[in-house]
């Protein structure tokens, strides 16, 4: 049950950033829900599934645009792997430190996706980054802000309002 | 065996990166080679419903703007045809008033665009777009293709006033073009022609054109048609005649101003 769950948002996530987030870009930028659902499947299961869900993820991606057939299955896995892997150490669990973790993790995502796209023209690589990673990686970690302001447990939600 | 279950529960995360590294750099490494287009052949299949609804979703999305820049293209193109319109009616009516001026014994006659319009009960006129700088003198004939408009009344600069037939203190001396019966024509609410003897044949549908006397109007110029004539008794000297104007003074937008008759050009040329 799980897994389907985790594939119906996953699904839903290629989905809308093919078609409705189209919506909410700001000029060519717009929020990599892809990365933002890896995130949270990596925050909740680890780093084996997440590596799997990452490569899965990629792939589909990969095969849906006219890319490099592998490109986005390579730089999701490592970076699921990554975000599982931090999971055990450096997790915490206020707000902002997640929205840090989701803003590098996409610009490690984007360093590796435009290196390889572009290799072996580095400084074409590295406008691309300046000009499209970094401004996705703020909207994807504003966006992923808000998800998990809106995701955060009872509990904690709870002792929000008792406190004073 | 405990041993080996420990480490490969350890491990499975690295087995799986690794798997994953080496296709995705087995894919990346095919190039735009024909395993490479087979397997996304491949792969486009599995995934050709969710693509469908990608594609569908895309659709939705492109139906809606493309609705919107239709809607968009709909309404400059309506307001660019109503313009075309405009221009064919305008080239209609200048078309109309060419044929005029060649047919017209009148060679020299001025063009000009009407400006305003201020019809009322007392005073009738309308200001044309041309003036003593365009050698315009008072008095001179207003025409269009239709029939007689009125004299220029008051020429400034660039402008003229142009004193309508349509008001009361402009009297066109005219006759009946079939029998050459001559009157006055006269506005007092409606087109009259005056000072027709009773005895005089004038039927319903008769054209009234001008009759040059008074040298005021050129001869031969549309005035109107008889519209009404009443019954009249033995001891009325007169006919009471009404008039349907051949102009439409409600629509005046380019009118000719008689400035030479022909004849008077070939005077001067002698």
């Amino acid at each position: 049950m799980k897994v389907l769950r985790y594939i119906l948002l996953a699904a839903g996530a290629l989905i809308l950033q093919g078609t409705l987030l189209k919506l909410v870009a700001v000029g060519q930028v717009k929020p990599d829900l892809v990365l933002l659902v890896l995130f949270y499947m990596a925050l909740l299961e680890g780093s084996f599934n997440a590596t799997i869900a990452g490569f899965c993820m990629g792939l589909a991606q990969d095969v849906y645009s006219a890319e490099l057939l592998g490109l986005n299955a390579l730089c999701k896995s490592l970076i699921g792997f990554g975000l599982g892997y931090c999971k055990r150490g450096v997790f915490v669990e206020t707000l902002v430190a997640r929205a840090l973790i989701l803003f590098g993790a996409v610009v490690a995502h984007d360093i590796l996706y435009f290196f390889i796209s572009f290799w072996p023209d580095v400084s074409e690589s590295l406008w691309q980054l300046v000009r499209y990673g970094l401004p996705t990686a703020f909207y994807t970690a504003l966006l992923g802000y808000v998800v998990f302001y809106l995701m955060r447990p009872k509990e904690q939600v709870q002792s929000e309002q008792e406190s004073p | 065996m405990a041993r080996f279950t420990f480490w490969t529960d350890k491990s499975r995360q690295y087995i799986v990166l690794g798997c994953a590294f080496i296709i995705s750099t087995v894919l990346l490494s095919m190039g735009s080679s024909q395993k490479l287009f087979l397997m996304k052949g491949l792969t486009i299949t599995v995934l050709a419903p969710v693509q469908r609804g990608i594609s569908l979703a895309n659709q939705f999305w492109d139906v809606h703007t493309q609705n919107r820049r239709l809607k968009r293209l709909i309404t400059e193109l309506s307001l660019e045809n109503q313009l075309l319109r405009e221009a064919q009616l305008q080239n209609k009516r200048l078309r109309q008033l060419l044929d005029f001026r060649e047919r017209k014994e009148w060679t020299s006659m001025l063009l000009t665009e009407v400006i305003t319009m201020e019809p009322s009960r007392e005073m009738n006129t309308i200001t044309i777009g041309s003036g003593r700088l365009q050698q315009i003198e008072q008095y001179m004939p207003v025409v269009t293709a239709q029939g007689l408009v009125g004299r220029v009344s008051m020429p400034s600069e660039n402008t003229s006033l142009v004193q309508l037939i349509k008001d009361r203190n402009c009297p066109v001396p005219a006759m009946i073009r079939r029998n050459r019966v001559s009157g006055i024509l006269v506005y007092d609410n409606d087109f009259y022609l005056k000072n027709v003897l009773s005895r005089m044949d004038v039927v319903e549908g008769d054209t009234v054109i001008s009759s040059g006397l008074g040298e005021q109007f050129p001869k031969g110029l549309l005035l109107g048609r008889v519209s009404k004539v009443y019954e009249r008794s033995e001891r009325q000297l007169f006919h009471k005649i009404e008039v349907e104007p051949a102009v439409d003074f409600n629509s005046l937008e380019e009118v000719f101003v008689i400035m030479k008759r022909s004849s008077e050009m070939r005077e001067e040329e002698r």
